[in-house]
């Protein structure tokens, strides 16, 4: 489509797979992200569920497959802007402007501020971590408490600012059970002797080969599984977590004390994202995620014909999803430009 | 000419009126456990007397409390109770003026112009004792029909009082309500026709009586508006005591009950009769309360009291309530109506049998410590709030036992708010055991909930202190250095520490503090909605009152610091805005100390 | 008449075809957001009542779904009425509501 002018706001996996489309049906891509480096959160995790792939070969395949006609803009963030008929005005955050004839919006997610569940003790007592801390240290490839000592037992806990009314947050965040899992199967092959638990309320394993990891967890892992979500945490003298429970499915409380508590963040719409989309006149659901036209049909479409959505900005999605939808999403702004031109 | 047969409606209504409240009256009496029966002997002729007659003149008559509140309804209330009270008493000095008998009928100085016609004196002459007389009496007549227009444009135009709401009356109400709007007006127009035929009245009633006599027939007319004055004043009386209008009587006793009685009447059932009979329905406690400010006025106390009033206890009304205080600490009458709400509550929820509370396993202690601290169970689930208290209780060198450290039996406080008042006492008794056998000569706890049934029904030997105020001591004291660092916040003053005591003055004291010298702190004094007073009601509601009130809490999106760990945990989760217990700030500013 | 045949003794089965749910939906019509609670578990690790003996709210819950109203009749006496449980919910339960309602069920007789 000669020359006409696209943006895509969020280089993460969604903005990625969408720009690697686009330039070759002819358009003229702008691609902008906040942080300095592309890839979004998937630069961030080190294996990959379920099969452990490493992320850094994903994330080389899709900026391997964005054309050079490209161009990023990194560390520029879309601070407001408006949509017209067939026009879209955006600005960044210096206030320069930019005008484009379509608009990709992959945002993303934050992960849930774990603060916010006080009772957890984040940010409170040393050995609390989310699950985004862990991935860091096997980044590293060094898993150690705070006070730099190996962990001899450690506990995931599933659901935290997800599936929480009290956190204002009703939805599932989808990818954390099967994280869970994941990172404590890796725990266990760094930490042969390490006691490992993952508290949950219900186990989502949706995707194919999920359900399969959680049966290695149990069997080859040694994961011990308890059905119950920890209700408070306390720091004994020597820096490690006593966290209470139930045990759901005994009946009995429980008590446990744990060299390290991770806790399980849930996806959250990205910072910002609320105030750009209102002044972008696009529609945001209860979750205060964006609203595509469909949940079933047209996921991808809005109320503009020339803006659409993808990626983990509509609601949780794994990499699959992120990557797919931001295909889909650059081939349906390319149908409805093409229907609106001819 | 001493008697006249229009007089029989007034002579029987009062006479009944009489008879009945003299047995209400009798009956709450009678009602009274022995001991404060004893109390009161004791104290009926004793400076509580003038005390009580005292506070029945500034609240029954000149309704101090309530012109402090709002000056239009306090002069309209005024204006009825002085008014009528002088005309009564001034009417009765005048008759004897008049009159040749040692005691009067009743009725003879209410009906004084009918039997008398002085016109020897003329409207304005006020040099004359009968002059002075009859310009006062039709001054006073003038000042209650100005409380009459009051009353009845607030019953249009509540607005123009200040009040988002107005109240809605039974049918002994309304009944009452017309007689007694009609009194004055139809005494008016008798008096004047009178004075229109035979002359006499004082400037108002002669005025007018001359100015209608030249197109009314007044001389046929006068007659029959004494008896429709004397009947409306019957019907008045005859009704009173099933109307609001028992108040007036009620409040007297309530406040004799007080002084008469002391703290220990104030639970007792003839104190909630009487104090239920003593709501004046004046609404003010409408506005005040966030219940009715989210959709559900019936909960506000002038309804509860209403229903109470017909005998009903609706589980709704009862329950739905967040015992907050706010409109306690504004009822112009001073009922107690946390008290009241949980006596209902008791009626609803506190028959059901009790089981023996659980008992604390003893331990080992090795030294005798200053403090005991009971953090309380909600304070648990902030760990912020239980660091910040521990590291300060370090800094300050204070030597503490940590009763709950692995949580406790409940302090009772919220099963006494849901009128489980037996259970509450089995929990107390094993707390209480618990918090003297520690040996420490100060309990110092976190939860303003805890904090309020420690003080009021614990009867410990030993000072009770919510943390605020210890570490305000502490500061005082030396032991614990703070530097000035707050910015502007909002201080949210928990319920339950009660916003009128000295505890809330002193976080108050302590909060200024802690802020830089120019900086400002905005004070709310809204309930965070979280309250475990509130047993029922709808989640929508719930919401609602926890939204207005982290709305109205959080002003001009600053910082709310408060003292409450409930409280916290509510306001967090309705706004953005950081929300902290004000220990976490004396932590902070006290370690920025430290490392200077 | 002689006995005739085996049957199993089932005294702990829950037997839903007989367990009286009429309660259930009297429940229903008198509170609200009861019926969203999944059974976590945070209510009954955080119940100070829990903590000292064999209570267990979210039991207790569980088996007012069952009719189980005897049980629940017995248990519920044991809370303390404290509203710790309200602030753990991830449901929005209020747990310490339900309990108050249950220590009546001492007092309601049934058929
Ligand atoms: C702990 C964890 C582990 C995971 N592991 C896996 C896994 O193993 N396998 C898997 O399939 N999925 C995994 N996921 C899910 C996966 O991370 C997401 O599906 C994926 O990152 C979503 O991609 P996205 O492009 O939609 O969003 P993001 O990755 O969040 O990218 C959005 C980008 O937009 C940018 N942005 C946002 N707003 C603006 C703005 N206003 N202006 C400019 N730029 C902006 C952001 O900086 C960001 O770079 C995991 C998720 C979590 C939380
Ligand atoms: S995926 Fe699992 S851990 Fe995450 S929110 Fe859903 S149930 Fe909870
Ligand atoms: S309770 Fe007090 S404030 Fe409320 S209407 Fe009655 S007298 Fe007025
Ligand atoms: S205590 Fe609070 S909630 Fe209850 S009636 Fe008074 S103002 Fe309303
Ligand atoms: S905390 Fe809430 S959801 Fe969890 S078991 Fe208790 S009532 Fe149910
Ligand atoms: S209110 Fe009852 S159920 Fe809830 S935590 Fe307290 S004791 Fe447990």
């Amino acid at each position: 489509m000669d020359g006409k002018h696209i943006v895509i706001v969020g280089a993460g996996p969604a903005g990625l797979a969408a720009s690697s489309v686009l330039p070759r049906l002819g358009y003229r891509v702008t691609m902008i992200d906040r942080s300095n480096t592309l890839g979004g959160h998937l630069s961030k995790w080190y294996q990959l569920f379920p099969d452990r792939a490493a992320a850094t070969v994903l994330l080389e395949q899709l900026t391997d497959e964005v054309p050079d006609s490209v161009s990023t803009m990194l560390g520029r963030e879309v601070t407001g802007g408006s949509v017209s008929s067939g026009a879209v005005e955006l600005t960044l955050d210096h206030g320069e402007h930019l005008s484009a004839n379509g608009l990709i919006m992959a945002t993303g997610f934050d992960l849930f501020d774990a603060r916010r569940k006080e009772e957890y003790g984040y940010g409170i007592y040393d050995n609390v971590f989310t699950q985004a801390e862990i991935e860091e240290m096997f980044r590293q490839g060094q898993i150690e408490t705070r006070h730099h000592r190996k962990p001899r037992s450690i506990a995931f806990l599933h659901c935290v600012g997800s599936r929480d009314l009290k956190a204002g947050v009703a939805y599932c965040s989808k990818v954390c059970c099967v994280t869970g899992v994941k990172q404590a199967i890796e725990l266990r092959e760094l930490l042969p002797d390490a006691a490992i638990y993952n508290f949950y309320m219900d186990l989502r394993m949706f995707g194919r080969g999920f359900e399969e990891l959680y049966q290695q967890a149990q069997e080859r892992y040694n994961i011990r599984f308890v059905r119950g979500r920890i209700s408070e945490a306390a720091e004994s003298s020597d820096g490690s977590v006593i966290i209470k429970a139930e045990d759901t499915l005994t009946s009995r409380p429980l008590k446990l004390t744990v060299d390290m508590l991770v806790l399980l963040t849930g996806m959250q719409p990205a910072a910002g994202s609320l105030e750009l989309a209102a002044k972008l006149g696009l529609v945001l659901g209860d979750d205060s995620f964006l609203k595509p036209y469909g949940l079933t049909q047209q996921t991808f479409k809005t109320s503009y014909p020339h803006v659409v959505l993808a990626g983990s900005c509509t609601g949780p999605t794994t990499l699959t999803e992120a990557i797919l939808s931001g295909r889909s999403a650059a081939m349906a702004l390319h149908e409805s430009l093409f229907k609106l031109t001819n | 000419m001493t008697f006249d047969p229009f007089v029989l409606p007034f002579s029987i209504g009062l006479l009944y009126l009489m008879v009945v409240v003299a047995e209400r009256f009798r009956h709450w009496f009678v009602g009274l456990p022995p001991k404060v029966k004893r109390t009161i002997g004791k104290r009926v002729i004793s400076s509580h007397t003038l005390a009580a007659i005292w506070e029945i003149i500034r609240e029954g008559l000149f309704h101090r409390n309530l012109w402090r509140r709002n000056p239009l309804l306090g002069y309209m209330h005024m204006s009825f109770a002085l008014g009528w009270f002088l005309l009564i008493v001034l009417g009765n000095i005048e008759s004897r003026f008049y009159s040749q008998l040692h005691v009067n009928p009743p009725y003879y100085p209410i009906f004084l112009k009918f039997f008398v016609h002085d016109s020897h004196v003329l409207p304005f002459e006020l040099s004359t004792i009968p002059g002075f007389f009859r310009f006062t009496m039709d001054f006073l007549l003038l000042y209650v029909l100005s409380g009459l227009m009051l009353a009845w444009i607030k019953r249009t135009r509540s607005r123009w009082f200040g009040m988002i709401s107005t109240t809605r009356h039974n049918a002994a109400d309304r009944v009452a309500l017309t007689a007694l709007w009609l009194i004055f007006p139809l005494r008016l127009l008798a008096e004047s026709f009178t004075a229109g035929c035979f002359g006499g009245g004082g400037f108002l009633t002669n005025t007018l009586g001359a100015a209608l006599a030249s197109f009314l027939p007044e001389e046929h007319l006068y007659y029959p508006l004494w008896w429709a004055y004397s009947f409306a004043l019957g019907v008045f009386f005859m009704l009173l005591p099933y109307s609001r209008y028992m108040h007036i009587l009620a409040e007297m006793g309530c406040i004799m009950l007080k002084h008469w009685g002391g703290s220990e009447v104030l639970t007792t059932q003839s104190y909630y009769e009487c104090s239920m009979q003593a709501c004046s329905r004046c609404g003010v406690c409408l506005d005040q309360c966030q219940v009715a400010l989210a959709g559900n006025p019936g909960v506000s106390p002038v309804s509860f009291i209403r229903e109470l009033r017909a005998g009903r206890i609706p589980k709704e009304i009862a329950e739905g309530c967040l015992m907050c205080r706010r409109c306690q600490d504004v009822c112009p009458v001073g009922i107690g109506l946390i008290n009241l709400r949980q006596w209902a509550r008791e009626q609803l929820n506190g028959r059901i049998p009790v089981v023996a509370a659980p008992r604390y396993s003893p331990v080992e202690m090795k030294a005798i410590p200053d403090v005991v601290w009971f953090a309380g169970c909600m304070s648990h689930l902030s760990p912020g709030l239980i660091r910040s208290v521990q590291l300060l209780f370090k800094q300050a060198g204070v030597k503490y036992y940590w009763l709950d450290a692995d949580g406790s039996i409940c302090c009772g406080r919220p099963a006494q708010l849901t009128g489980r008042t037996a259970e509450a006492e089995a929990l107390i008794e094993v707390n209480r055991q618990a918090i003297l056998d520690s040996g420490a000569k100060l309990l110092v706890t976190n939860c303003p909930i805890c904090y309020r049934v420690f003080c009021d029904h614990y009867d410990l030997p030993i000072e009770v202190m919510h943390h605020s105020s210890y570490f305000l001591r502490l500061i005082d004291q030396g032991q614990l250095q703070v530097s000035r660092g707050l910015k502007a916040f909002n201080l949210h003053i928990p319920c339950e520490l009660d916003r009128t005591s000295v505890d809330a003055d002193r976080m108050k004291l302590l909060a200024s503090q802690l802020v830089e010298n120019s900086e400002v702190i905005s004070q709310s004094e809204w309930c965070c909605g979280g309250s475990l007073g509130r047993l029922s009601g709808q989640d929508e509601v719930t919401r609602k009152i926890s939204t207005d009130a982290a709305f109205n809490t959080a002003q001009s999106n600053l910082p709310v610091v408060t003292g409450c760990p409930l409280c916290k945990k509510t306001l967090q989760r309705y706004t953005k805005v950081p929300v902290s217990d004000i220990a976490e700030q004396i932590y902070l500013l006290s370690a920025a100390e430290k490392v200077n | 008449m002689k006995s005739f045949g085996f049957q199993k003794i089932v005294d702990r089965q829950i037997d839903l075809d007989k367990a009286d749910l009429s309660l259930v939906q009297a429940l229903a019509r008198e509170l609200t957001g009861w019926q969203r609670c999944i059974g976590c578990g945070s209510c009954s690790a955080t119940c100070t009542a829990a903590g000292m003996g064999s209570f267990n709210p979210r039991k207790v819950q569980m088996l007012v779904r069952m009719g189980q109203w005897d049980q629940v009749a017995q248990e519920a006496v044991h809370c303390q009425l404290c509203g710790k449980c309200r602030l753990v919910c991830p449901r929005d339960v209020d747990t310490r509501q339900l309990m108050l309602e249950f220590k009546k069920l001492q007092t309601i007789s049934r058929p």
